[in-house]
């Protein structure tokens, strides 16, 4: 009888009720909060049901020694992790992300590639930023990226400069990504005039198959040339890209944009979710970065608008460009480019500003993965 | 085995980092730097897909010397007249109708663009007396 009871007791121990501390409920409310935002507001589903899920996963206590926990080495979860550690689901992503994106309406409008390049300011308003909140040059860059509004590149970077913050830099770019409607249009409204809302611009040109094709080889060469620490990225984007408007791979580009994506979609939510365990993840510097990744974004949204403002100053009537496109500039693609269509259309019904938005979106796909390169060559 | 200890980043970027803390406290220089790299290659990109484009539509040509004579001669021989004649040739000889010469006709006057009158635009209205 006492053998029993002391089994009893022991099994007891091993429950994740004996274990359970008011951090690990927290952290299982907030993968709790993910899953209803993404069910109930639509809100990145896709990312937030996986990342929510893993959150829950990555907070029932144990007792460490079972080979469970995603940091216990060897464990599946271990393994699955590596993807993300060693940094090879996000040019995965990427792959998929250049399979599925159609890079017509930059092809048609050089132009409006200036401004990704101006939404990345952002990047570098936060890395200024963190460096006065105490944080180190590299922890700094990786929390600076989550400016870059993409979440494939947030976790590439973050895995090689601050590993020890990968799981808040990850939920705070992927939980920023899912606010891009709620955090850029009170800016967008904040820095237009009604005028410059009413803005229509010219239909993009159309652009041939011969185009498409020279566009991720040209673009590929000349980044990377460029910029050779952000190859894995820019690689897989072109590369995907290829594919897709070779014409000749439609079974390869449908594998990249379907299935491979999706898979590894699943693994990277499931296990950055499962990486933000609450001793490590519910402390003063997670706060720190979400406030950082904020502002990021802010800065990012504030200064895409700004820079087509100052872009119109040089452009003849009829080429104007609305600078309700110029939030697009971060690569939240095509939530951004969406928010450009619905805020743009809220003024006149008629003004259809997707299309021209999504080249600045677009654009700050390519700006991002660039400038992760720049930070990785400097602090890497 | 500390279960944490694969959660470091690696020695270069320690090093890196600690350099950098030195030489740039403020962050002042790796944001200037960066933020005029990802200009250039951008405003490089632009460039290229402008000059790419411009290619693509037509707006912008090569035009090879050689090239430029061979159309410069066969333009000065004035085809359309020859092409009507022989589309006319061709017809007559397969059904020797007047109905194919109306034809070659036709195409004649569309290929030299007299097919229309030219209007004056000026409308006058004349009482009916």
């Amino acid at each position: 009888m006492n053998t029993i009871f002391e089994s009893l007791q022991q099994f007891l121990q091993y429950t994740g009720f004996a274990s359970m501390t008011y951090k690990h409920a927290i952290m299982i409310f907030i993968g709790i909060v993910f899953i209803y935002l993404a069910i109930k507001k639509d809100w990145e589903p896709l990312l937030l049901i996986p990342i929510g899920f893993g959150m829950i996963i990555g907070n029932i206590p144990f007792v460490p020694g079972l080979n469970i926990g995603i940091y216990e080495e060897g464990s599946v979860m271990n393994i699955l992790y590596q993807g993300v550690q060693t940094g090879w689901y996000p040019p995965l992503i990427f792959l998929g992300i250049g399979a599925m994106t159609d890079f017509s309406a930059l092809i048609s409008q050089p132009r409006l590639m200036l401004i990704g390049a101006a939404a990345q300011i952002g990047i570098f308003g936060a890395y200024v930023i963190a460096l006065h909140m105490g944080f180190t040059p590299a922890e700094a860059g990786a929390i600076g990226i989550i400016g870059g509004a993409d979440g494939p590149t947030a976790i590439f970077l973050s895995s090689k400069l601050a590993p020890h913050q990968m799981g808040a830099i990850a939920v705070s770019a992927y939980s920023y990504m899912a606010l891009v409607p709620v955090i850029q249009r009170p800016i967008m409204l904040l820095l237009t005039t009604k005028k410059e809302r009413l803005i229509r611009m010219a239909p993009p040109r159309q652009v041939s198959q011969k185009e498409k094709i020279i566009f991720p080889i040209v673009g590929f060469i000349l980044t990377a040339m460029i910029v050779p620490s952000g190859m894995p990225l820019l690689g897989m984007l072109f590369f995907g890209n290829l594919l897709k408007e070779s014409g000749v791979t439609k079974r390869l580009a449908e594998t990249a944009r379907g299935p491979l994506i999706d898979v590894v979609t699943i693994l990277i939510g499931i296990t950055v979710g499962c990486s933000t365990q609450a001793d490590e993840f519910l402390t003063g510097d997670s706060v720190k970065i979400f406030l950082l990744g904020l502002l990021s974004f802010v800065i990012a949204t504030m200064c895409g608008v700004l820079f087509v403002k100052f872009m119109n100053l040089f452009c003849k009537e009829g080429r104007k460009i609305n600078p309700l496109i110029g939030n697009a500039g971060v690569s939240a693609v095509p939530d951004a480019a969406r928010v450009s269509q619905n805020v743009g259309r809220e003024f006149d019904k008629n003004n259809h500003l997707l299309m021209h938005a999504m080249a600045p979106n677009v654009a700050g796909v390519i700006g991002s993965a660039v400038a992760a390169g720049i930070l990785l060559s400097f602090l890497g | 085995m500390n279960p944490f200890m694969i959660l470091q980043a690696s020695e270069s970027v320690m090093v890196k980092s600690a350099e950098m803390a030195e030489k740039d406290p403020h962050g002042a220089i790796i944001t200037l730097v960066s933020v005029s790299v990802v200009f250039t290659a951008l405003i490089i990109l632009y460039f290229a897909y402008t000059f790419i484009g411009k290619l693509s539509s037509g707006e912008m040509k090569f035009r090879w010397p050689e090239r430029k004579k061979a159309e410069t001669k066969v333009k000065g021989k004035s085809p359309e007249g020859e092409v009507a004649a022989a589309i006319a040739l061709a017809l007559d000889q397969e059904m020797n109708g007047e109905v194919y010469a109306a034809i070659s006709m036709a195409l004649h006057q569309y290929l030299n663009d007299t097919v229309h009158d030219n209007e004056s635009y000026i409308i006058t209205i004349k009482r009916k007396r």
